[in-house]
């Protein structure tokens, strides 16, 4: 099983977190248009390559993060960022 | 049967003061403690131990250990025990599997009259056609299927599963695997080591007086340094970032026991295990791998044989010879290194008489050992990554160099890496142990620096260290495969050298093809003994080379795993209301619903639906999710997450909200009140419960971390009672202190602070899914069954009584509301359920508004709203007829052929109506009022329905919720 | 009025079970404030509160003041004198909503790395350390709380689970005795 790294419990089992999906910033829901919208709900890029990844460390610290993982070797990239994408600060 | 037990012997591992007795095939035989199976069997003279999978061959001892492929064997209720390694107790009742009527007389080896027409692939192409008569062939072949008997009527037993965070884990316990777990232990690395064996030492433990003293001198050392040694146990399988699986099992006899294992550093240190050389009966019993006679000598003191033919390529098949005579055994030394090779094994009736040498000799023998060359177990380090490369010189493969991702946290040491003296090959676990350590040691200095609450980690990052050890040498070995005759390559699984040439012939000429194609390598044991024969002969026959044609790729299990050790223990959390024991004792029928275990019912639902209509009834619905909302943006959040809107709800009041996901799917329903200015109470249904709460945190951390609120879910918090009926508010008058329960000062959709039977912090909304005037009480969790009980003595002049899920999921389709998941699913848009004036176009945001206004409005290119199925309540004609829940609905379409136009969601006999009613979603075409339907029972017969006007089939205007 | 209300645990019958070197005890009726961080001066309730995300600390007034997520915090015991500022930090009362037990004796560390999905060794759980973890397939929070030099642990779920964690831990105890 997988480690991911959460910014603030460290490398957990990935059976403790979920993965989200890749990051994508919401279309503006006043302007979007229906192709534009739907690629956002419903496709991936899943490049064999790296990708920023929401993840959500629902058996630690309950926090969403972005962090990149390269999806053919199962890698991450450190570090994790924040929600937002900014670098993770400890509370 | 001649005994075969020497007299006392150093070394060996049996207890003599200690006997036990056993059946075999229901006659009593004893042997020893310390004994396998097979080594008792063996010291009794016991020779045939099973029959073969396909052509029903008699079959001996090749190996006696774990892999031994012809001595499974059913040990009571308990089928396909390796007899080989299973340690012998007590009372067993030990069988043959694969025999039948007896091991003696096989009536099934006439199959091998037939010889090739069970060839590979027989099977797939005999039994292909016709192929309606599958289930005949079937039933037939599995007469003839090898494998234990299943007892479907044996007792449970117990699994058990942990967790396991060691450092360093080395996965061998010969004297490489030891050296480094010690190594690795003295730098101070928490070390676990998984040895397959009943005890550390590797083939020392059978070896030499100076090999024993040093196995014991390695095992000590471990131990003495607090290596926790894991005997009888496997590692099965390594996944990524080291997560290992390793089944143990506690003790002769214990329960098996599944460790998943977290390691910073694995130490593969497997050993090489002897492989088979092919040859004309070289599936005869008494013929014996060089390792196999050794073990049943040393540490059983069981003679394999009275007159042997030895032949050796190498130290190890010498030092059988030399067991052997010193045994008392004569032998005849063939020199495999001096161009000797053997042709054929002859016998009778499953005896070894004689051996046929290339030159023609032919030598009278009843025991033949083989040394013909060694297997590199590399299947560990070949799951993180390492390929295996064949080295011709030393006629095996061997793990390739670094340089796989992980390979920096994954090792190996011992035989699988290389030859060498015993002092070279300890030598180089040491240093393996070291480098495993130092490494474990930087990666837990990372760690405690990126876990919140680990110690700070002292000092200064330590280097990852480079690999600096000396590598193992490689003896040369000659290359021995196949002999000029044909012989049985996987013993586990028949397969023959023919048939794998048979099988490139048919153009099945890669290794991973013609293994489907044979099934060679797929049996007990895993490849362990026969992949590389495999690949040898397939090279043969494809005139390539074993280097060229490669090995097949090894994936976990590294050894079979039992179904229980894996599903035997499972951790599935359940969890009860603090009401639980009461609904027992009041004689509840249980029902799961997701985690929970709730009252279905107290034994007539039927009667507890009356009740509530007539009376008042009470139900523990603590499972609902509830939210603690709070904060200045409250309202915003509120906004975002339902369709409707909420800035204007009063505080003191509760609202109906619906939510749907992105996609304008409905995701969850409830009721929300206000409680304060910032304040709310969100309630979701019981199954969308912790699916919310991830929902909503979602939303606020990741696209308004900026909103001042905070979400607390408090489902758990509060033991809610839903008080329904008639009289419920004269019950509630009995008990409730503070607040005002006049209709017109707590109306319908408000909610109330106050106190319940004495217990204060109490929250009462006054809602109705049930269409009843009722109230929804949130009691302190902790003074649920306080109030529960005042409840239920408060009002026993009322005739209040329980109700279960089944009474209130009745008069909620009585009243048409719907269930999330029951009566919509992962395609029901918010308007299909009638929803269309709650949803709130002109609001600026929230989730799924997109969707929704495309559907509400019309999309470009596609249907508007009419597109949609509609959620509508249908009643069919025959009023004692409940069409089952999923059940169709069709109509004739306008080919004039039936088409399917809808289903019903939800069915039920109401007994307020003394009809069957029901939710179904059909296409809008059909969903007009009065609209004739026909339903599809599951017997396929039509029955006539109606669709009806309103969603409630009961007091439509609402009157008894609002009185 | 009826008399006074009696708390109910999330365990039936006996609070307290035992085996070679452990003590597993319910102690779910001890209050339970849960504390968020101020909505407009960040770090003002931590500074308060004294320890961060991942530790705890004993208030003067005896309460444990666990540090359970990034900004929030778990106080457990009666408080006399450790409530935080009260501008815009929300508090949720959680005592009826968790079940607590304190896991306590030489075996303790034992019993529950059988469970537990994450390394609870000294140096990745010291004493005081407030994590969150997967307890037998639970979400539970740990709190290392040791009593008079003895390994001890708290360890907080969902109160409607907690009849299953209690029996859980109880039998993880016993595998190893």
């Amino acid at each position: 099983m997988l480690l991911v790294p959460c910014p603030n419990c460290g490398p957990r089992n990935s059976a403790d977190l979920t993965l989200v999906g890749e990051s994508e910033p919401r279309p503006d829901p006043a302007a979007t248009t229906p192709v534009e919208w739907r690629s956002y709900l419903y496709e991936e890029d899943n490049p064999a390559g790296w990708t920023r990844e929401t993840w959500y460390c629902r058996l630690g610290c309950g926090r969403f993060f972005v962090t990149e993982r390269h999806r053919a070797e199962n890698r991450f990239r450190n570090p994790p960022l924040g929600p937002s994408g900014e670098p993770p600060g400890r509370t | 049967m001649s005994p075969t037990r020497l007299p006392a012997r150093p070394g060996e591992v049996i207890d003599r003061d200690r006997p036990l007795d056993f059946t075999w095939n229901g006659r009593q035989v004893s042997g020893f403690a310390g004994d396998t199976i097979v080594s008792a069997l063996a010291a009794g003279g016991c020779r045939v131990f099973s029959r073969s999978m396909k052509y029903h061959r008699p079959r001996g001892i090749l190996t006696a250990d774990f892999w031994d492929p012809n001595t499974l064997v059913q040990v009571g209720d308990e089928p396909n025990v390796r007899g080989g390694h299973r340690l012998l107790e007590a009372g067993m009742q030990v069988t043959a599997q694969n025999a039948w009527p007896s091991l003696r007389f096989d009536a099934k080896a006439l199959t091998a009259l037939g010889g090739r027409a069970l060839s590979a692939g027989f099977y797939y192409k005999t039994f292909m056609r016709p192929r309606r008569l599958w289930p005949l062939y079937e039933k037939v072949l599995a007469r003839f299927a090898p494998g234990g008997v299943i007892d479907p009527d044996s007792a449970p037993r117990r699994h058990e599963k942990r967790y396991a965070h060691p450092d360093v884990v080395v996965a061998g316990g010969g004297p490489a695997g030891l050296a480094a777990a010690t190594a690795a232990a003295r730098a101070g690395a928490r070390v676990l080591l998984v040895e397959h064996e009943h005890a550390p030492g590797g083939h020392l433990r059978w070896g030499t007086k100076r090999e024993r003293a040093l196995g014991a001198a390695v095992a000590d050392a471990a131990r003495t340094v607090g290596v926790e040694i894991l005997t009888d146990a496997t590692l099965v399988g390594r996944w990524e970032d080291n997560w290992l699986a390793i089944v143990e099992r506690d003790g002769a006899g214990g329960p098996e026991r599944l460790v998943k294992a977290r390691a910073k550093v694995l130490v593969a240190a497997p050993g090489l295990i002897e492989r088979p050389y092919v040859f004309a009966g070289n599936d005869r019993p008494g013929v014996m791998l060089s390792q196999g006679a050794r073990r049943l000598l040393n540490l059983w003191s069981v003679r394999p044989g009275d007159r042997a033919v030895v032949w050796s390529a190498n130290t190890a098949g010498d030092a059988a010879a030399a067991d052997l005579e010193v045994a008392g055994v004569a032998v005849e030394h063939v020199d495999a290194r001096a161009g000797h090779t053997v042709v054929a094994a002859e016998g009778r009736r499953g005896r070894l008489e004689r051996v046929v040498l290339s030159d023609g000799t032919r030598l009278e023998a009843d025991l033949l050992v083989t040394a013909a060359g060694w297997t590199a177990p590399t299947s560990l380090l070949n799951m993180a990554g390492v390929r295996p490369v064949y080295d011709a010189a030393a006629a095996r493969f061997f793990p390739a160099p670094p340089g796989a991702p992980e390979a920096g946290t994954v090792l190996s040491t011992g035989g699988v890496s290389g030859d060498g003296s015993l002092d070279e090959l300890v030598g180089h676990g040491e240093a393996t142990g070291r480098l495993a350590a130092a490494r474990a040691a930087t990666l837990a200095h990372r760690l405690q620096g990126a876990t919140a609450w680990a110690a700070p980690a002292s000092g200064a990052e330590p280097p990852f260290p480079t690999d600096e050890r000396t590598p193992l040498g490689r003896d040369p070995h000659p290359e021995l495969y196949r002999s000029s005759t044909d012989g049985i390559v996987d013993l586990s699984e028949d397969v023959s050298s023919r048939d794998l040439r048979h099988g490139a012939a048919e153009g099945f000429d890669s290794v991973e093809l013609v293994k489907r194609w044979t099934t060679a390598t797929m049996g007990s044991a895993q490849g362990k003994l026969e992949t590389v024969n495999t690949v040898a002969v397939l090279a043969e026959a494809t005139a390539s080379t074993v280097a060229e044609v490669g090995t097949t790729t090894w994936r976990p299990p590294y050894a079979p795993v039992t179904l229980g050790a894996l599903a035997g223990r499972m951790f599935e959390p359940v969890r009860v209301s603090v009401l639980h024991d009461l609904h027992v004792a009041a004689g509840m029928t249980p029902i799961g619903a997701g985690q929970w275990i709730r009252p279905e019912h107290y034994g007539d639902p039927q009667a507890e639906v009356r009740n509530v209509r007539a009376n008042v009834g009470i139900i523990d619905v603590s499972p609902l999710g509830k939210l603690d909302i709070r904060g200045p943006d409250a309202t915003e959040l509120l906004s975002l997450l339902y369709v409707n809107k909420w800035r204007r709800l009063a505080v003191g009041s509760v609202r109906y909200g619906v939510m749907c996901a992105e996609d304008g799917v409905i995701l969850d329903d409830g009721v929300t009140g206000r409680l304060g200015e910032d304040h709310y109470l969100m309630s979701t249904t019981s199954s969308g419960a912790g699916t919310m709460e991830v929902w909503i945190q979602n939303w606020l951390q990741t696209e308004h971390p900026d909103w001042r609120v905070r979400v607390t879910p408090v489902t758990d918090a509060f033991t809610s009672v839903n008080v329904a009926g008639p009289r419920s508010r004269t019950l509630l008058e009995r008990l409730v202190d503070g607040v005002d329960l006049d209709p017109e000062a707590f109306k319908y959709m408000q909610v109330r602070l106050g106190a319940v039977a004495g217990v204060a912090g109490c929250v009462m909304w006054r809602i109705g899914f049930t269409g009843e005037l009722s109230y929804e009480l949130h009691v302190p969790a902790g003074y649920g069954p306080h109030v529960w009980q005042a409840l239920l003595d408060a009002g026993a002049d009322l005739g209040v009584a329980p109700f279960g899920l089944e009474a209130q999921r009745i008069m909620r389709l009585e009243k048409g509301h719907f269930i999330v998941g029951q009566d919509t699913d992962a395609l029901t848009k918010a308007p299909t359920a009638g929803l269309k004036s709650l949803i709130k176009l002109d609001k600026e945001d929230f989730t799924g508004l997109p969707e929704l206004r495309w559907a509400l409005e019309g999309e470009p290119g596609a249907g508007g709203p009419e597109a949609l199925p509609r959620l509508v309540a249908v009643q069919p004609t025959d009023p004692s007829y409940v069409p089952p829940e999923a059940c169709q609905i069709v109509a004739t379409g306008p080919d004039g052929k039936e088409q399917i136009v809808g289903r019903i969601t939800s069915s039920r006999f109401s007994p307020t109506l003394e009809r069957s009613i029901c939710l179904a979603q059909v296409e809008a075409t059909h969903a007009s009022p009065e609209t004739a339907l026909t339903v599809v029972g599951t017997d396929g017969r039509r029955h006539r329905a109606v669709a009806m006007p309103h969603h409630a089939h009961f007091d439509p205007a609402g009157e008894r919720l609002r009185g | 009025m009826p008399e006074q209300a009696e708390f109910t645990g999330p365990v039936a019958g006996t609070r307290e079970v035992s085996g070679t070197g452990w003590s597993l005890r319910d102690q779910s009726p001890i209050p339970k404030l849960l504390v968020y961080e101020d909505f407009e001066s960040d770090g003002l309730v931590r500074g308060h509160l004294g320890v961060a995300f991942g530790a705890s600390t004993t208030a003067p007034d005896g309460v444990l003041v666990c540090g359970v997520r990034p900004g929030e915090w778990l106080l457990l015991g009666e408080r006399s004198g450790s409530v935080p500022p009260a501008s815009g930090a929300v508090t949720v009362d959680l005592t009826h909503g968790l079940a607590m037990f304190r896991l306590t004796g030489p075996a303790a560390r034992h019993v529950l790395a059988a469970v537990c999905s994450i390394d609870i060794a000294e140096a990745m759980l010291p004493n005081g350390a407030v994590c969150g973890a997967s307890v037998a397939r639970l979400a539970c929070t740990l709190a290392r709380d040791d009593v008079a030099g003895e390994h001890s642990y708290l360890i907080l779920s969902q109160r409607s689970a907690g009849r299953y964690l209690f029996e859980a831990l109880g039998d993880a105890g016993g595998s190893r005795t």
